[in-house]
């Protein structure tokens, strides 16, 4: 059907030689109008409550006050760059910004896999009641406030907390101080209670994933004398895989951005030089402040990052596996 | 003597007015016929002598109830202490009194938070009254408020004419005028000023009363370094307490920010100060490095909280009220009120408040918790005003007698009652049947317990912190010359305000971050010569410069 | 289990045990904050090590505190409204978003792809977004709780992929017996997508319960606040009465550590009721071999 389909309009195409574009839309608005007349209202949404506001962008390069607006503040100095120019050159910027890349590619590297893998071992379970128990106390943490998870955190890492104490009997501290007074364990402590507070919740989307694969394969693979593993391996996981795809290229359009609520919540002044990421020294300088300006220019220097690194991934993946979000 | 002539002009301007202008009624008054102790008491030296007592009946021009006002806007940030039980403010008893002493129907325009402030002031049309700390939450102040077309800037004629009270509050002293107004002497709104020097103050170190009673020693002695050191190590010696002095690191920036324990080192303050009106920077000065040493000595001798750096101040409370420490910091209401309210039923439990450190017993310590004299809320008329006479002329209420007491105290006969003269919060207020806070029962008949349109009463703070051992702390604790360092309330210039802010938060961070590894010891003090190059690289000088232009303007004004 | 090694034996017995600690490791946080609701606050703090009782006295201030505030029974209200509506909304846009733009056919699939994406990364900021909500009248209406955040891009992208990965034979069949793109969608997509829509539901309906920031900015009357929001200002209120408050004395400092535990129960456990209501959309798997007989 589709090969026909694809013939017949190849050939349509040499009859025509190169046919302008606005003939063939014609073409497949005619044919389509259905489709086309369904996203209509999408299509609406995101002119209305995406497109039209994001004049915004142009904060990022003004002197704004509210008051003013965004067509009446004035430009920055440096030809409208001033906010850009403050960032780059503020004695904080390459700390900040290896920072941010350090937590984010950890927290990547760790948190991302792990709720592949908690589904999968789920997966294995033949216990209905067993299983429902542990999803959904797995995905708790998810639901306790960032205040709360973040002060219970500081609690098991105090001088006298339960991780300490476990570290102190491997030998590793001397458990006089909080872990979090030493520079080093930061990362960590923000990485593994990252996994803590995800992998129940990330896991639900492979979950559904995983009975969307059809039975049949299943069946298949037992005909072919697979094992338990080798059908893991060979039919569970590439049934993941579109899924596993997608959303690891949306991950890496995230690198810049980790949310200052927790680090802010877990950092004090003595382990600034491994926990002050951008958003936490944005924070203190513009948001407390009000500082809509200097806010908004670096938060489009982390969304052009962002989405250079989501066009990048995604012409990778469409290039080795053939997938990706387009 | 200028300036006091100037006054003169002004005050005799308003009269003029006045009598031309309205038959007056005898119910209002000025802030010359106040009683002693209230409002800009404190000032008093500054009325010019010329001005008889018999003036009040003259001194109005505004008669309340305003006869066929017009409808105001006025827009305000919701209050949690009141928005569980009220849906307006014109719901609760003092909105509904106000409407009722000035003849002024209000309509509240309410938003949830400061963040939702700022995008009000984003829309095209707004309120026509806004009170809100523009000073803190809106990017340049009221003064670039005024530049981007916000706030309606007054002059001096405006308010003689619209705001005769306000007018004569503001010319009471010169730092009240000067925190009101932008460098071009317009003034910005109707501002919160503190009638009292005492109230600025309170803020300090809080010891355990009863622990140096066993010891044998007495609080009111110990006020050097080396005696609060020996009171420490006691206390971890002989009553083997755990954590000697217990704070956060936000407590330590206080105590040094407050010069509460710099003076015994010649340091004024770690904070920015000035000195017959040269701008000093507290830590880029080398006498911080004695204070860091000191700290440090303490710290490694176990009498400091070890891991300070990573408490919350629920750690604190904790510690203060479980007998783990003798020392910590805190202001009036929030530390050593709150401690002692908790821990009343606690046998032997008892606080006091020690004296800010200093060089040698019996002096008074350079540097203090202070305030300016204009702070907090300022309530401002828009340029959306169709009324600005009439949103003036209400906002004046605040400032004259019946006004002040309305929004201090309340109601008289439900929120407060006159014994021997004096108002007296009731019962209500203070031990409200209902289970209310004494700020949420406030909440309901004042302003006081927040900013507003009017000047502050020391007899408010008196009440409201009543325990006899927060009112020996309050006075220990004032004990400074923090009045002749204290910067005033200056305006930094619109074109270096990007470079202040950004200057000073980079500064800062770095400040914070070096000062507690200092006095951890990851640090050494070896290093102090290379911290303090490491400042001048950042700017430091550079800041100084900003905020002595800043100062010199002011002084000029 | 004629295809099991003892290996796959041995797998079974480690995991049973691996996911039974990792549900404890996850239950844990929630069961301290229930236990830490009822528990002495004071003595809370100076705990050391695992919490696994209530602490003397047990008390029930904080829910009492909790349940005074006449706001929390209207801000359960406003969120459940906005949660059913906003949720409608979602589901229906969503669903027809992503059924578009996974049709490979479509000549403008990709542009459309791309346009929607780029709104992911790059968006106007809170003040026009302001504005612009408050230019279509929204302001202080729930209805701005609802509309403006429509759809989610990621959520669209989820569900896309999820209509992808049904063949695409089924609906060429369905489009040969002469039906149209709704009839396509509605019976033949949507019933194998089952599992995806319950995603859906679950993830729009715990961004909805969580939401108060808009809510914050959007709304002026706190008798419309949704529960978050209401249950954030008790919280700030609390900590607001930090150590440099002016009037007090008389507001307790335990109380809101109790406060703060108790208003977490009381916001997070009506949500967790969610999942497992959508759980057994999970188990089966589908039969494509079945559907297309």
């Amino acid at each position: 059907m589709k090969k026909a389909d694809n013939i017949r309009q190849a050939k349509r195409q040499a009859e025509t030689g190169k046919r302008s574009f606005g003939i063939r839309l014609e073409k497949d608005l005619k044919r389509n109008y259905g489709a086309y007349l369904l996203f209509l209202p999408v299509a609406l949404y995101y002119i209305l409550f995406a497109y039209k506001p994001m004049y915004g962008i142009l904060v990022a390069f003004k002197d704004f006050t509210p008051a003013r607006g965004v067509w009446e503040s004035p430009w920055t100095s440096g030809y409208g760059f001033g906010h850009f120019i403050s960032f780059f050159k503020s004695f904080y910027f390459t700390r900040v910004l290896k920072n941010t890349l350090i937590i984010s590619f950890s927290t990547l590297l760790v948190t991302f896999p792990a709720p592949i893998v908690l589904a999968l071992l789920l997966n294995e379970v033949r216990g209905t009641k067993f299983k429902r128990t542990i999803q959904t106390l797995s995905y708790m943490p998810h639901f306790i406030s960032l205040v709360v998870i973040c002060s219970m955190l500081r609690l098991f890492v105090a001088d006298n907390g339960i991780v300490t104490g476990f570290l102190k009997t491997l030998g590793i501290v001397d458990g006089t101080y909080s872990l979090l007074s030493m520079e080093n364990y930061f990362v960590p402590i923000y990485v593994f209670s990252g996994l803590w507070q995800t992998v129940g919740w990330n896991a639900i989307i492979y979950m559904s994933a995983l009975s969307g694969i059809d039975q049949g394969l299943y069946e298949a693979a037992r005909i072919d004398g697979a094992g338990k593993f080798k059908q893991m391996w060979h039919v569970t996981l590439p049934g993941l895989m579109p899924t596993i795809v997608m959303l690891l290229i949306l991950r890496i359009g995230q690198i810049m951005s980790i949310g200052h609520e927790k680090i802010i919540l877990l950092y004090n002044e003595e382990i600034y030089s491994t926990a002050d990421v951008i958003s936490s020294f944005v924070y203190r300088k513009g948001l407390l402040e009000y500082n809509w300006g200097f806010s908004t220019a670096v938060g489009l220097f982390n969304s052009v990052i962002n989405f250079m690194l989501v066009l990048m991934a995604n012409r990778i993946s469409r290039k080795t596996i053939d997938m990706g979000l387009w | 003597m200028k300036k006091e002539i100037r006054k003169c002009i002004a005050l005799c301007i308003a009269t003029g007015m006045t009598a031309g202008l309205v038959a007056c009624g005898g119910d209002g008054g000025t802030a010359a016929s106040e009683p002693p102790g209230t409002a800009v008491a404190d000032n008093k030296e500054n009325i010019p002598s010329s001005v008889p007592g018999e003036l009040p009946d003259a001194g109005t021009s505004v008669h309340y109830p305003i006869q066929g006002a017009e409808k105001l806007t006025f827009g305000m940030a919701l209050a949690n202490e009141w928005s569980d039980r009220f849906d307006s403010w014109t719901d609760l008893p003092i909105g509904r009194a106000v409407q009722e002493k000035t003849g002024v129907e209000l309509e509240m325009v309410h938003v949830a938070d400061n963040k939702a402030m700022n995008l009000l002031l984003a829309s095209p049309d707004l309120p026509d009254i806004i009170l809100f700390n523009f000073q803190n939450n809106y990017s340049g102040g009221e003064i670039k408020a005024i530049e981007d077309g916000v706030i309606f800037p007054m002059d001096a004629e405006f308010l003689q004419q619209n705001a005769p009270d306000y007018w004569e509050v503001l010319n009471s002293n010169e730092n009240i005028m000067k925190g009101s107004t932008n460098q071009q002497n317009q003034v910005f709104g109707f501002t919160f000023i503190m009638g009292d020097d005492k109230i600025k103050t309170g803020y300090g170190l809080t010891v355990r009363d009863d622990w140096c009673e066993q010891l044998g020693l007495d609080v009111a002695q110990i006020d050097t370094a080396e005696e609060f050191h020996d009171m420490l190590s006691r206390f971890k010696s002989e009553l083997n307490v755990e954590i000697p002095m217990t704070f956060t690191s936000k407590n330590l920036e206080e105590l040094l920010d407050y010069g509460t324990i710099t003076s015994p080192f010649g340091l004024v303050t770690r904070d920015v100060y000035q000195k017959e009106g040269t701008v000093h920077i507290g830590y880029a000065e080398k006498e911080y490095k004695d204070v860091l040493a000191y700290l440090n000595q303490l710290y490694n001798e176990g009498l400091l909280d070890a891991n300070f750096s990573t408490n919350d101040a629920a750690t604190v409370t904790a510690n203060m009220l479980s007998g783990t420490s003798g020392v910590s910091t805190g202001a009036l209401g929030g530390g050593i009120g709150t401690w002692l309210q908790t821990n009343r039923d606690v046998e032997g439990y008892s606080l006091a408040g020690l004296h800010n450190l200093v060089e040698n017993d019996g002096d008074k310590s350079l540097y203090g918790f202070y305030k300016t004299d204009v702070i907090g809320k300022t309530a401002v008329i828009t340029n959306s005003c169709e009324n600005k006479e009439l949103a003036a002329q209400f906002l004046n209420y605040g400032y004259t007698d019946e006004g002040h007491m309305l929004y201090v105290f309340g109601v008289e006969g439900e929120s407060y009652e006159m014994v021997d003269g004096e108002p007296q919060y009731t019962e209500y207020i203070m031990h409200n049947p209902d289970g209310l806070t004494v700020k949420k029962a406030m909440s309901e008949y004042t302003l006081s317990w927040d900013n507003g349109p009017f000047v502050q009463d020391l007899r408010q703070k008196l009440q409201s912190a009543s325990m006899p051992e927060q009112l020996a702390a309050w006075d220990v604790w004032d004990d400074t010359t923090v009045e002749e360092y204290f910067l005033p309330k200056i305006a930094i210039a619109q074109e270096d305000l990007a470079e202040y802010s950004s200057l000073r938060s980079d500064i800062k961070t770095y400040v914070n971050e070096m000062t507690i590894k200092f006095v951890r010891g990851t640090e050494s003090l070896d290093h102090f010569d290379e911290y303090l190059a490491t400042l001048e690289s950042m700017g430091v000088s550079r800041l100084t410069e900003i905020i002595q232009a800043a100062t010199d303007e002011y002084y000029a004004r | 289990m004629r295809y099991k090694s003892k290996g796959y034996t041995v797998f079974t017995v480690f995991n049973y045990i691996f996911l039974g600690l990792v549900g404890f490791a996850c239950l844990y946080p929630l069961y301290y904050v229930v236990i830490a609701s009822f528990s002495d606050p004071v003595k809370l703090i100076s705990h050391d090590g695992m919490l696994l009782f209530p602490l003397e006295e047990f008390t029930l201030d904080g829910y009492r505190m909790v349940f005074s505030n006449r706001l929390v029974m209207s801000g359960y209200r406003n969120t459940l409204i906005v949660l059913f509506v906003g949720l409608c909304f979602n589901m229906v846009l969503t669903v027809m978003g992503a059924y578009v733009i996974s049709l490979r056919k479509l000549m403008l699939r990709k542009p459309f792809t791309i346009l929607i994406i780029v709104t992911m990364y790059f968006n106007g900021g809170m003040i026009p977004t302001y504005l612009n909500v408050s230019s279509l009248g929204m302001i202080d209406s729930l209805w701005s709780l609802i509309i403006p955040g429509a759809v989610t891009t990621s959520n669209l992208l989820i569900m896309r992929s999820a209509f992808m990965a049904v063949p695409e034979s089924l609906s060429e069949a369905a489009e040969i017996d002469g039906a149209g793109h709704r009839q396509i969608l509605l019976q033949v997509m949507l019933p194998l997508v089952k599992a995806t829509l319950a995603v859906m539901v679950l993830y729009y309906g715990v961004a909805h319960w969580n939401a108060w920031f808009n809510a914050s900015i959007y709304l002026r009357s706190a008798g419309k606040f949704p529960l978050q929001l209401v249950l954030r200002n008790i919280l700030i209120e609390g900590l607001n009465n930090d150590m440099l408050t002016d009037v007090g004395s008389a507001d307790n400092p335990q109380a809101v550590q109790l406060l703060k535990y108790s208003l977490i129960v009381v916001s997070t456990v009506p949500i967790m009721c969610i999942y497992p209501l959508l759980q057994k959309f999970f188990e089966k798997g589908v039969m494509l071999g079945a559907v297309k007989g």
